[in-house]
C-alpha cells in the first residue's frame, strides 16, 4: 500500500516530466521576446521581488515601498519572497517566479555570483530582471538601482578624516569591519572607505574583518582587535544593523565613551537605520549614512512599469544618500528625509 | 456487537492513519496545492521542482542509510561547502571538470568513513561527531575562501544544469540515476537485511555474524557519497561555491526521511519513503512560493511538518504497527 502511494507520486511527477520531455518552446532571443509579450497580454500585471533577507528595518522598508508603488501603479499581483540570505533558496524562489508568471524580476541579490544563473533563467524565459540595491555579476540586467557605494564609504572616511585633521600622519588607527564579502554594496563601501581613508594622511587601517551579519562574529573581531591595537580611534561598519555589536563589544572592553570625551571611538556605518539615527542624537555614535530605502522598492516598480508600457528604462538609477551627524539629524528629520525617522 | 463493530473501525482508520498517513498527507497537500496556485499543477512547475531539489533528494537519500542503522549526520552541509569550493577551485585551476567532480565525492566519501570511525571506534555519539565536522568542515570552506564566492566555473559544470537527457534536466537525471543504483543495492542485494538488522538491533546483529562496524561504515560512507554527489549538483545550479550554502541541509534531510517513514531509531523504512518525503518538503516550499507567502510560513509548515511526522513515528512503535 505504501509504495503503491509512493509510486502514484512519483508517476504524478514523472508525467508532468515527460510532458515537459515534449513540451515545444524555442530557444533564443525572438521567442524569449515572445514570451516577454504573451504574459503582458495574459490580461494579469505581475512583478516579483526576490530579496536576499527582509528580516531588518531596511529592507523591510524596501519591501513596504515596493508594494505600495505595485499596487499605486495597477499591478495586479505582487509577490515578494524573501531567501533569508540563501543564495540556493533564492536561485529556487526566482525559478518559483518565472513558472508563476511574473512579468518583471526585481532581485536584491543574496550572492552577486551565485543567482546569475536563476538571471539567466529569467533571460531564457523573456522575463526583465532588475537589481536593486546590490548588484548582480552576469545575465542580462535590465536595470540596477542602488546607492552610490562607493561614495557612501568615502563619506564616512573624510568624516573620520575632518574629525581628526590635524593629527600626524598614520596616527588615528581605524578597524574596517567588512560584513558580507558577496555583496557587491558591500565590497563597494569597503573600497570607497579605503579610497577615503587613503586621502587623509592620518588615517591608517590597522584591522580589515569580514565577519557576514554574524554578531558573535563582530563582536569578537572588535575585542580580539582592541587586544592587538589599543589605540584605535575609529570603527567602520557596512550597514546599521551591525552596530550594535561593535557598541556592545566596546562597552564590554571599557573602551565606550560618548562622543565629546577624548576617549572616544568614532563610530561609522552605512543605512540610517531609526536606532543608529536615535544614537547620533545620544552621543553613541558620530555619522550614519542614510540610504533611501523606499527608493530603492519604488523606482524598481517604476522602471518595471515603464518598460511594460514600452518606455525606456536607464541602466543605472542612482538613488540618493545623505550623511548624517548629530549636528543635521534633527534637521534633516523634520523635514522628512530621513526614512529611519519617519512616521 | 454495533459498538464492537464501531471500535474495531476506529482501530483501522488509526492505524491506517499511523501507517500511511504521510503519503496521504502528501497527495492531500498537492491537490491543496493544485487547487489554491495556479501554476502548481504545471507541467513548468513539474519541471521545475524536480530539478530544483533534485539535489536535496539525493541527499536525502544518503541519509536514509544513515538513519537505517539508527545514526545521524549533521555534517552533510558543511561538507558540501568545503567539498563545493575545493572542488571548483581544482576545476578552474585544472579546467578539469571531471577531476573537479571525483575530488568533491572523495572528499565527502572520506568524510562520512571518518565519521563512522568516530562514531563506532570512537564511540563519539553520531549527534556531536558530525556536528563538530559540520563546524569544521564550513569553518574550513570559509577560511580557504575569505567568505567569497568561488565562480567562473567551466562551462562544462555550469552547462551540465541546462543539460538535457530525454527531456529531462542534468541533475534530474542523475538523481534518477542514483535512485536506480540504491534500489537496486536494497532491492536485490542482501544489503538491506544486513542494514536493517544493525539498525534495529547491532549486537543482535553481531550475534548473527553481521559485522556491524562494517555496515556502519558502508552507511556513512554511502551519505557522504551522495553528499558528493549532491555537491556537484548544487555547483551546477548556481554556477559558483559559496561557504554558506546548505546551511540547513543536514535536518532537512533527516526530516524528509522521517516523514517518509523511516523510524528515527533505526531498523526501519523505505527508500522510496525517503524520496517521498524530500519532495513533499520540496512540494511545500514550491507551493508556499507560488502563492507569494514569505519564508517565514515555509519555517512554520516544515516545523508542523516533522513534528507530526515524528510523532506518528513515536506513535507506531508504540502501537508495534
Amino acid at each position: 500500500m505504501k509504495r503503491a502511494l509512493a509510486l502514484v507520486l512519483i508517476c504524478i511527477m514523472a508525467l508532468g516530466l515527460a510532458a515537459c520531455g515534449t513540451s515545444g518552446g524555442g530557444d533564443g532571443e525572438s521567442s524569449a521576446n515572445e514570451a516577454f509579450e504573451a504574459r503582458l497580454n495574459d490580461g494579469v500585471n505581475r512583478i516579483g521581488f526576490a530579496m536576499a533577507d527582509i528580516t531588518g528595518q531596511a529592507p523591510q522598508r524596501e519591501a513596504d515601498a515596493f508594494r505600495a508603488k505595485a499596487e499605486e501603479l495597477g499591478f495586479d499581483d505582487v509577490m515578494i519572497l524573501s531567501a533569508e540570505n540563501s543564495v540556493e533558496t533564492q536561485i529556487s524562489q526566482i525559478r518559483d517566479m518565472i513558472t508563476a508568471e511574473c512579468d518583471v524580476i526585481c532581485i536584491y541579490s543574496a550572492d552577486a555570483d551565485g543567482v546569475v544563473p536563476a538571471v539567466q533563467s529569467c533571460n531564457e524565459a523573456g522575463i526583465p530582471v532588475i537589481a536593486v540595491d546590490r548588484g548582480i555579476n552576469g545575465g542580462e540586467i535590465l536595470c540596477s538601482i542602488a546607492s552610490n557605494n562607493i561614495s557612501d564609504g568615502r563619506d564616512v572616511a573624510n568624516y573620520f578624516g575632518l574629525m581628526t585633521a590635524g593629527e600626524s600622519e598614520d596616527s588615528v588607527k581605524v578597524l574596517h569591519i567588512i560584513g558580507n564579502l558577496s555583496s557587491t554594496a558591500q565590497k563597494e563601501r569597503a573600497d570607497g572607505f579605503r579610497l577615503g581613508c587613503e586621502s587623509w594622511g592620518q588615517l591608517t587601517i590597522v584591522d580589515e574583518v569580514a565577519t557576514e551579519a554574524d554578531a558573535d562574529r563582530i563582536y569578537n573581531a572588535v575585542v580580539d582587535a582592541f587586544r592587538a591595537t589599543p589605540d584605535i580611534k575609529a570603527i567602520f561598519v557596512p550597514y546599521d544593523q551591525l552596530l550594535s555589536s561593535v557598541v556592545s563589544a566596546l562597552q564590554e572592553i571599557g573602551m565606550f565613551y560618548p562622543v565629546g570625551d577624548e576617549r572616544h571611538v568614532m563610530l561609522g556605518a552605512v543605512d540610517g537605520a531609526t536606532e543608529q539615527l536615535e544614537w547620533l542624537s545620544a552621543g553613541t555614535n558620530d555619522i550614519s549614512i542614510s540610504l533611501d530605502f523606499e527608493g530603492f522598492g519604488s523606482e524598481a516598480v517604476t522602471a518595471a512599469w515603464n518598460y511594460m508600457q514600452g518606455q525606456s528604462v536607464a541602466e543605472t538609477i542612482q538613488t540618493t544618500s545623505i550623511p548624517v551627524v548629530a549636528g543635521n539629524v534633527d534637521y534633516l528629520a523634520g523635514n522628512g528625509y530621513l526614512w529611519g525617522l519617519s512616521k | 456487537m454495533k459498538g464492537k463493530s464501531s471500535f474495531q473501525h476506529g482501530h483501522l482508520v488509526r492505524d491506517f492513519i499511523l501507517k500511511y498517513g504521510i503519503y496521504v498527507g502528501a497527495v492531500l497537500i498537492f491537490i491543496i496545492f493544485s487547487i489554491v496556485c495556479k501554476n502548481f499543477l504545471s507541467l513548468q512547475n513539474f519541471k521545475n521542482i524536480l530539478d530544483q531539489y533534485a539535489y536535496f533528494v539525493v541527499c536525502a537519500m544518503g541519509m536514509f542509510f544513515v538513519v537505517m542503522i539508527g545514526g545521524v549526520d549533521l555534517s552533510c552541509g558543511g561538507l558540501i561547502a568545503f567539498s563545493s569550493v575545493i572542488g571548483t577551485s581544482i576545476m578552474i585551476r585544472t579546467k578539469s571538470v571531471a577531476m573537479g567532480c571525483i575530488l568533491i565525492i572523495a572528499i565527502c566519501t572520506i568524510a562520512g568513513i571518518i565519521n563512522a570511525l568516530s562514531v563506532a571506534k570512537l564511540g563519539i555519539p553520531a549527534f556531536i561527531a558530525t556536528l563538530a565536522f559540520d563546524n569544521i568542515w564550513r569553518g574550513s570552506a570559509y577560511t580557504y575562501t575569505s567568505a567569497q564566492s568561488v565562480s567562473g566555473l567551466p562551462a562544462g559544470i555550469t552547462g551540465f544544469y541546462f543539460t538535457k537527457i530525454l527531456g529531462m534536466r542534468g541533475p534530474t537525471v542523475l538523481m534518477l540515476a542514483v535512485f536506480l543504483v540504491l534500489f537496486y543495492l536494497l532491492t536485490f542485494t542482501g544489503y538491506s537485511k544486513r542494514l536493517y538488522a544493525v539498525g534495529g538491533n547491532s549486537k543482535a546483529a553481531r550475534v548473527m555474524g553481521i559485522r556491524a562496524t562494517l555496515m556502519m561504515g558502508s552507511a556513512y560512507a554511502i551519505c557522504g557519497c551522495c553528499t558528493g554527489i549532491s555537491s556537484i549538483m548544487l555547483v551546477s545550479y548556481m554556477a559558483s561555491a559559496n561557504a554558506s550554502v546548505a546551511s540547513s541541509l543536514s535536518l532537512d534531510c533527516i526530516a524528509a526521511v522521517i516523514i517518509g517513514g523511516a523510524s528515527a531509531n533505526g531498523g526501519e523504512g523505505k527508500l522510496i519513503g525517503a524520496v517521498v518525503g524530500a519532495f513533499l518538503f520540496a512540494m511545500i516550499k514550491n507551493g508556499l512560493n507560488l502563492m507569494g507567502l514569505s519564508y517565514f510560513y515555509q519555517l512554520v509548515a516544515t516545523g508542523v511538518i516533522i513534528y507530526i511526522a515524528v510523532a506518528i513515528d513515536r506513535q507506531r512503535v508504540k502501537l508495534g504497527l
